[in-house]
């Protein structure tokens, strides 16, 4: 974690990408592959280390790896779900290990349809924020506030199509995005809106 | 009470007799009706039998007596619900709650949900739209439901009845409504002045920015408990918990919240006083829209389009107005408490960074990862794995740091290389995994076997379940296979195949469907469209293509035609039309109209 903070420091800040200065953080990247051929999920549970299957629950077997930091849902059709990954290339590096993994079980697993299904990133822009005045104002279309029901309030954003979750402190989480740039987009249209609403 | 003409009086108490309304005085006949449920035949003259009387229909609505039934019930409970949460206005509330179950029932909105929750729900929208003090909370309590769950029911029917821009579930609710039917209930009675310290302290933890983020009913019971307390009535914290349904960690998480901001060091007259300053000063304080009214000059709030000036943030002045009661406007007060956690832990962090002194080494270990990462980006043409393992494993051995540089390197290399890979290869090679790694996740034999005892163990029950499964289907199999063996062989094939029919799943199937819609290509041509939808439909076996193409190679479609919309299978219009095709190409003389009216029919017969 420390390291990408490093890494971002040293891309100078780029006021052409980024007007707001700043920048969000990916925190979670979930991706999808298939393995094209069906999987036998109780033998791949009983031979490989760091699986669970509760077949009674739920019928994935989850796979862990310590590096990259990843979760993997593996399905008995061959498809499997990869979370956790902090960087799009960590996510492909994990799924790819994972079926490494599965192919060393011995099934015939191939590497196809590598997708990213979601973004998620969260920033902070150091102001408290009125939301009762954001979800009734001209944003308010996008908006839905239940405070009785969740302290944040949830945008969701046509385009690029997202979803954020504004809270009384400043901080914002932004998901949905396939690609990181959405997020980063998502976040500098938000923020001149955020502008408009926050304490004087 | 029936009126008979011949007493000329009300009769009270008239006679029943075989289905006849008799007066009990006179006698007369005042009314028969013979109502029966089972239908009776009688012979008539002509010797055949004829249904006696006719059928009545319901006098109510055009519903049917189930939707009846439905409707008087959830009319019962949402009757039940205002009774036990003492919910003032009765029929004036209970009414608009009913029709919006209606809709919902109408909608199929109450399949898969439990009634109550959704005349919960339709009651809490009524509730919020004649400003009623009711929460969310106070329902799920009376259900005895978790209040997310109602939530999410409540959010569900929002976006069914199209209500989320509209202004009863966009505003928030004030916290100040509920100030007045929590002091009834804490105090058992009404107590104006406790009430009125209990709204200034609200207002005020408002312009604090307390309030944005939180459930209405914490600040409420804070309120509460520091405005009994002052006015000398004796309240204990587990009593105003009762009643404000919070938890005592979060009580007590207000009044320390309440107490930092500025007006938690008052007294309560001086309180009182600049409470009741504040508010002369609100009526004439203007708003600092400066900047806003530049750049928003459309009215975008509910009084849009009545041609009232907006008056800041696309709100006109009633509505801004509203907005600053409701919320304690935009300047002014302390920071959220959530805003001052975080300020907190920032100064924290920076003075934790300032302590530390800092390696130089960590900045320089980044340059030559990016020297590295520029000789592999020239390889990036002519990707092959050898050259880039082979990299890999020298970026590995010469590096400084530990394997975080390693993938760091792995990373920008992939960055570009990996959009080549999606464009050359459908399915990629894993060559490029380390394959030691990789055989640290696999169990050895002994752990293999000892795993299948533990998992074994683990899911009995499952495995249970599974092997009486596989039996009944076996047991189910044989039986059906023992019917068939005296028939002749064919008939055994025949019956084989219907069973492999059978026996593929109901999921094969509709994966195969998806996977086919995901794959086909889209029309080109009307005629292409029609022939997939035809397919995909499955309406008729006797559809003649041929004709099909024909018919979209004329542009125009006239609107008459649109009339004749028969049966599906009326495939003896195929016969007809094929006579009649030849008989328009040997006449001349038909006009154009009639040839398209006559297509038209016939693809309106066949859709």
């Amino acid at each position: 974690m420390g390291d990408d903070h490093v890494l971002e420091a040293m891309e100078a800040m780029d006021f052409d990408k980024h007007p707001s200065g700043i920048v969000p953080i990916i925190q979670n990247i979930v991706s999808s592959v298939n393995l094209d051929c069906k999987l036998n999920l109780r033998e791949i549970a009983q031979k490989a280390r760091n699986t669970e299957y509760n077949p009674k629950r739920f019928t994935a077997v989850m796979m862990r790896i310590k590096e990259p930091k990843t979760t993997a849902l593996i399905f008995a059709s061959g498809k499997i779900v990869c979370t956790g990954a902090k960087t799009e290339q960590q996510s492909k590096l994990a799924a790819k290990k994972y079926a490494r993994i599965i192919q060393k079980l011995g099934f015939p697993a191939k590497f196809k349809n590598f997708q990213i299904q979601n973004i998620v990133g969260s920033c902070d822009v150091k102001f408290a924020i009125r939301l009762e005045l954001l979800s009734v104002s001209t944003h308010g279309v996008f908006a839905s506030y239940e405070p009785e029901l969740f302290p944040g309030l949830i945008y969701r954003m046509m385009n690029p199509k997202t979803v954020l979750l504004v809270f009384a402190s400043g901080k914002i989480v932004i998901a949905g995005a396939k690609v990181k740039d959405e997020v980063y987009a998502a976040f500098e249209k938000f923020f001149p809106v955020l502008t408009q609403y926050r304490r004087k | 009470m029936v009126w008979c003409s011949n007493c000329a009086k009300n009769i009270s108490r008239p006679d029943y007799v075989e289905g006849k309304i008799c007066c009990s005085l006179c006698g007369r006949v005042l009314d028969e009706d013979n109502f029966s449920n089972e239908p009776t035949f009688v012979k008539n003259a002509g010797g055949q039998s004829q249904l006696s009387g006719n059928y009545v229909k319901t006098i109510q609505s055009d519903y049917s007596l189930s939707r009846e039934r439905i409707l008087n019930e959830a009319y019962n409970g949402i009757e039940s619900l205002i009774y036990a949460l003492g919910i003032d206005g009765g029929d004036s509330i209970a009414r608009p709650a009913l029709a919006f179950y209606k809709i919902a029932v109408e909608r199929n909105f109450t399949r898969g949900r439990r009634k109550e929750q959704v005349e919960a729900s339709c009651l809490y929208i009524a509730c919020r739209e004649n400003k009623k003090p009711y929460l969310l909370i106070d329902f799920s309590e009376h259900l005895r439901i978790n209040v997310y769950v109602l939530g999410a029911v409540f959010l569900q029917l929002c976006k069914l009845l199209s209500l989320e821009e509209h202004p009863v579930v966009q505003k928030p609710v004030d916290p100040s409504l509920f100030i007045h039917r929590f002091t009834d209930r804490l105090f058992g009675g009404r107590k104006p002045n406790v009430s009125r310290t209990a709204l200034h302290i609200v207002a005020s933890m408002k312009r604090d920015w307390m309030q944005t983020g939180r459930k209405p009913s914490g600040l409420c019971g804070a309120a509460l408990y520091i405005s009994a307390l002052s006015h000398g009535l004796k309240c204990s914290k587990s009593d105003v918990i009762k009643v404000v349904h919070i938890c005592e960690a979060t009580l007590t998480k207000r009044l320390i919240e309440f107490e930092n901001t500025e007006s938690g060091g008052l007294t309560i007259e001086e309180f009182n006083l600049k409470a009741e300053e504040l508010q002369k000063e609100g009526l004439m304080k203007a708003p600092c829209s400066g900047s806003n009214t530049s750049e928003t000059t459309e009215l975008l709030c509910e009084h849009k389009g009545t041609g009232k000036p907006p008056f800041a943030h696309g709100l006109c002045e009633s509505c801004y107005n509203e907005f600053i009661k409701l919320s304690g406007g935009l300047d002014g007060g302390s920071e959220p408490p959530a805003f001052q956690r975080a300020e907190r832990k920032r100064i924290m962090a920076m003075e934790a960074a300032a302590d530390n002194t800092e390696n130089p080494s960590c900045l320089t270990s980044p340059s030559p990862a990016e020297n590295k990462s520029k000789c592999l980006n020239f390889n990036k043409e002519g990707y092959i794995k050898h050259t880039s393992e082979d990299e890999n494993e020298q970026a590995m051995e010469s590096e400084s740091t530990g394997a975080s540089a390693h993938h760091k390197i792995d990373d920008s290399a992939n960055d570009k290389i990996d959009g080549v890979d999606a464009a050359a290869e459908e399915s990629e090679s894993l060559s490029d995994i380390d394959d030691l790694e990789v055989d640290g996740y696999l169990h050895n034999e002994e752990e293999k076997h000892y795993k299948k005892i533990i998992w074994e163990e683990m899911n009995k029950e499952y495995l249970e379940e599974q092997a009486l499964k596989e039996a009944a289907a076996l047991a189910a199999k044989k039986a059906y296979e023992a019917n068939f063996q005296n028939c002749p062989e064919d008939a055994q094939k025949l019956a084989a195949a219907a069973a492999a029919a059978v026996a593929k799943s109901k999921k094969e199937r509709q994966q195969k469907r998806a996977a086919e819609l995901k794959n086909s290509v889209p029309a080109q041509t009307a005629a292409e469209a029609t022939r997939q939808m035809l397919t995909k439909k499955r309406l008729s076996s006797k559809i003649n293509y041929d004709v099909l193409d024909k018919l979209f190679d004329e542009s125009v479609i006239s609107e008459d035609a649109k009339k004749s919309r028969t049966d599906l299978d009326s495939c003896n219009d195929d016969k007809p039309v094929q006579h009649r095709e030849r008989d328009l190409e040997q006449e001349d003389n038909y006009n154009e109209k009639e040839v398209y009216n006559y297509y038209d029919d016939y693809v309106y017969n066949v859709l």
